[in-house]
């Protein structure tokens, strides 16, 4: 049945080509018109036109448009819309969230236990020359930092460079078989892991052999300290055992997410909205996915914190109040480590007048991921996406969520090597305002630093953890923080983000990264042997800038 | 016999259920007696075992004395068998002893303390809650809520707490009798099962109690008054005041666009729900027949009509001629109203 030119006017303002061709590569491989595939077949089979518009949902809430067998958008299109109805399933991105949560423990696959273990000699002969050269940092996380890539991997390498620019080994350990759980308590034997020297990858072996194997080492080396950035698929008994064998002179654990808390490491209650970490007995745990593991898991990390006392060390003062509100475990010491600073100096560049001949630039700086604030941003976006007063993007990686044709993607990979990427590419698109609404309480969001670094104007909420701290630490007004998603649409709707951005001083810089645990580690040891370890480094860098 | 008793009633399709109502309630209140009125019969090959379930006791349907129990029973579909046992059963407890009695629909989660509930018994005779505590404003909301509430009943029986004092078993009397003849959902003549009968209730009866904390009996039927929130101490708050228990009707599509309209953008109706159905799930009835109701065939397998059932509670001749209406064969009723109504 073709369309006809009337219902072709009417469907097209509504229909998003590119949407569609790459929601359904199906349809783009066989090269048809893609309006008319979703006017002939597609909204059959359930497909969307747009992000706008949801077919199934339409259908379901409407049995009387379902019953007339037409096409559901041209229906919206002709009466619909006008009659009042909903075109998309209200809060629909969190009730996927919803729809996800798994019921019942993750279950692992037995088949995932490698096989091409290293023995404890051979790991002994791979570690031994390098235990000689100064204290051995063991650091333990929840993957290969070198092979997947994030904030922590990028922090991790960092301290592993700035480590061995010292000249002392170190030792990174992650889990073999990755799951977003502690590791069930099990058996040294049986909990295999993967170790990397330096930059160097060593091989997988156990715990056991990898404990053996420091234990008989430990006289080559004069000091051990043991970072533990994160927990996430190990198991703390194990750890536990560890930090004894290795008869550290601390032991350092990061907060650079609330794992230690709750295995809902963002605070998500039900993957959703922030909870706050309210106690286990409450009745949001109760209703909470993760409330009927969280006991479990607060035992053992307890078990781990009341046995070892380590320092903790969090990167930023929001985090650590909300850690300390949270829980009870005892530290020896607790500090805050920012993971840099931002170098700004007032810039001559305006901002853009909203105007359809210049308009407002308006980015979404990360991934389209759900706690990173996408769907707000998405939102946003589609209700203004007629306003000729405003362009939006999205800068980072391209992933599998389709993107509207009102927001432009602009990629971006930030990697231990391209740590300046991001300012770059946002300075260089002429980016005015960033919307960081980030869905869980950040520890330290690079993103927003970026964003104020490339001289955008940031708006964020009340509740993104160190986002509006850092706002208010910094004494910026180049940003501003909202109360909740519907000042943030007020802001947009009126007049009044063209208003604040004419009142706010621009300014742009750098970022400086802190020198992180290494750093705050030679502090430590003292002026002595600061000096001493300076001087082994010659020509290790003390601070990194991103400059731009 | 403990101080309370709480009963629930239900078929075993409703058993997953029962299971979550009765593992939240003995979360919150180890010490009340849970019971359940079964109305239903095991289909063959299905063993049901009580001592498993989070139950003190079961009363089945023919335990609760009814004269010409099997006409009795077919006169009803299974919402109204349901709710046509709850007066005989509230009766039942009360003269056994039971010191106050509350009932709750099977699908209800408890969420927070009932003590309350214990304490007002000893003040009032009979505890209500209505479906709305607050007019509503838009169109809409009064088309589905308060018109809802004028069709159905003012006070939503889900929910009903009876002390043990003259007034109360005087209440328990007069509510059984009425739900042995006229527990019909039949809104066109004024009747919706045990509810529109309960809107005499304070007319009625002495010292009736309309619980007005909004905490009490949420559902979707007054969401639109009843903000939900979760605070950061982790409290799940109905209006600004502690959610005591939810009442899940329908969570189904359309009991889901029902939420949507007055959830008021917050997710947080929709947290609950899952978590409810996670609940159903962990507790799932294994080994029943889809769609099993005893009571829901005639004895040769052929599913019985609302039609006949309508025909036969309104027909004394009927209820005369045919005293074993679930029974098939040669001068039938199944037969006989088959023929009538094919």
């Amino acid at each position: 049945m073709p369309v006809s030119d009337d219902e072709r006017r009417a469907l097209a303002p509504h229909f998003d080509a590119a949407y569609y061709l790459s929601a359904y590569p199906d349809v783009a491989t066989a090269g048809v018109d893609p309006l008319l595939h979703y006017y002939v077949t597609g909204w059959r089979e359930g497909r969307n036109p747009s992000r706008g518009f949801n077919t199934l949902y339409y259908l379901r809430h409407y049995p009387d448009v379902a019953s007339a067998d037409i096409n559901p958008l041209l229906h919206f299109v002709l009466a619909g819309e006008i009659e009042g109805r909903v075109a998309t399933r209200p809060l629909d991105a969190w009730r996927l969230r919803l729809d996800g949560l798994r019921s019942g423990p993750p279950q692992y696959a037995d088949d995932s236990r490698r096989s091409d273990l290293l023995t404890e000699l051979e790991l002994r002969t791979k570690l031994e020359p390098a235990l000689s050269r100064g204290p051995l940092i063991v650091s333990v996380s929840h993957d290969d930092y070198a092979t997947n890539t994030g904030g922590v991997q990028n922090l991790i390498a960092d301290e592993e460079r700035a480590s061995s620019n010292l000249g002392w080994p170190y030792l990174h350990i992650s889990p073999a078989v990755h799951r977003s759980v502690l590791s069930e308590q099990t058996a040294a034997s049986a909990y295999q892991l993967g170790i990397r020297l330096g930059r160097d990858w060593v091989g997988y072996t156990n715990m056991a052999i990898l404990l053996k194997a420091l234990a008989s080492l430990r006289a080559h080396t004069r000091r051990v300290e043991v970072v533990i950035h994160h927990m996430m698929a190990h198991s703390p008994e194990l750890l536990r055992e560890l930090v004894r064998v290795t008869a550290c002179e601390r032991t350092l654990v990061w907060a650079h997410d609330f794992f230690t808390v709750c295995p809902s490491y963002t605070l998500l209650r039900n993957d959703v909205v922030v909870c706050g970490g309210p106690p286990r007995a409450s009745a949001a745990c109760t209703i909470c996915h993760y409330g009927d593991s969280r006991g479990e898991h607060l035992r053992r990390v307890g078990a781990f914190f009341e046995a070892v006392r380590p320092v903790l060390l969090v990167p930023s003062q929001a985090t650590l109040a909300d850690w300390r509100r949270m829980v009870n475990f005892p530290v020896t010491e607790a500090h805050v480590l920012p993971l840099g600073r931002l170098l700004l100096a007032p810039s001559t560049q305006s901002w853009a007048q909203g105007t359809e001949v210049q308009p407002i630039r308006i980015a979404h700086v990360g991934a389209r991921v759900f706690h990173k604030g996408w769907p707000v941003f998405e939102t946003l976006a589609l209700s203004l996406r007629r306003d000729r007063r405003y362009r939006f993007f999205q800068f980072g990686r391209a992933d599998d969520a389709p993107l509207p044709d009102c927001i432009r993607h602009v990629h971006v990979n930030v990697t231990r090597d391209t740590r300046h990427a991001m300012i770059d590419a946002l300075t260089e698109n002429n980016i005015d305002v960033v919307v960081n609404w980030s869905l869980w309480p950040e520890t330290f969001c690079f993103a927003a630093y970026e964003a104020v670094a490339s001289g955008a104007f940031l708006v964020t909420h009340t509740t993104a953890g160190n986002v509006p701290r850092m706002l208010v630490d910094n004494a910026l007004d180049q940003g501003i923080v909202l109360a909740n998603q519907a000042a943030l649409f007020a802001l947009f709707d009126s007049a009044a983000l063209q208003r604040k951005l004419s009142q706010s001083r621009r300014r742009r810089g750098t970022i400086r990264l802190s020198t992180g645990t290494i750093g705050w580690l030679r502090a430590a040891l003292g002026p002595r042997a600061a000096a001493t370890h300076a001087k082994m480094a010659s020509g290790a860098r003390r601070e990194t800038s991103m400059h731009v | 016999m403990s101080e309370v008793c709480c009963f629930t009633s239900a078929t075993f399709a409703y058993l997953d259920r029962v299971r979550v109502l009765g593992q939240t309630l003995r979360q919150h209140h180890p010490d009340w007696v849970f019971c359940l009125c079964l109305s239903d019969q095991e289909p063959p090959g299905f063993v049901f075992d009580p001592s498993n379930e989070p139950l003190d006791y079961i009363v089945r349907v023919e335990d609760l004395g009814i004269r010409r129990l099997n006409s009795w029973i077919y006169e009803h579909d299974v919402v109204e068998l349901c709710t046509a046992v709850k007066g005989q059963m509230l009766v039942q407890l009360l003269e056994q002893g039971a010191k106050k009695v509350v009932y709750l629909d099977p699908d209800i989660a408890i969420l927070g303390s009932l003590a309350e509930i214990e304490h007002l018994l000893d003040r009032y005779n009979i505890l209500l809650t209505p479906h709305q505590l607050i007019p509503d404003t838009k169109r809409d909301a009064i088309i589905d809520n308060e018109i809802g509430s004028l069709a159905y009943g003012i006070y939503n029986l889900g929910f009903v707490a009876v002390a043990n004092r003259p007034e109360g078993m005087r209440f328990a009397y007069w509510w059984r009798d009425r739900l042995r003849d006229f527990c019909f959902d039949d809104v066109p003549r004024g009747l919706f099962t045990d509810q529109r009968w309960c809107d005499h209730v304070p007319s009625f009866f002495e010292d009736v109690h309309i619980m007005r904390d909004p905490g009490y009996n949420v559902a979707s039927w007054n969401l639109s008054q009843r903000p939900l929130t979760i605070n950061t101490a982790g409290e799940i708050l109905v209006a600004g005041r502690p959610l005591r228990f939810f009442h899940f009707t329908k969570i189904d599509w359309v009991g889901e666009t029902m939420l949507e309209r007055y959830s008021a953008g917050q997710i947080e109706v929709f947290e609950l729900i899952h978590w409810y159905k996670r609940l159903l799930k962990k507790h799932a009835v294994h080994g029943l027949p889809a769609q099993w109701w005893a009571y829901g065939h005639y004895s040769d397998g052929r599913p019985i009509p609302k039609e006949h059932r309508v025909a036969y509670r309104n027909r004394a001749d009927l209820k005369s001629r045919f005293p074993e209406p679930f029974v098939c064969g040669a001068n039938s009723l199944a037969d006989y109203l088959t023929a009538l109504m094919p």
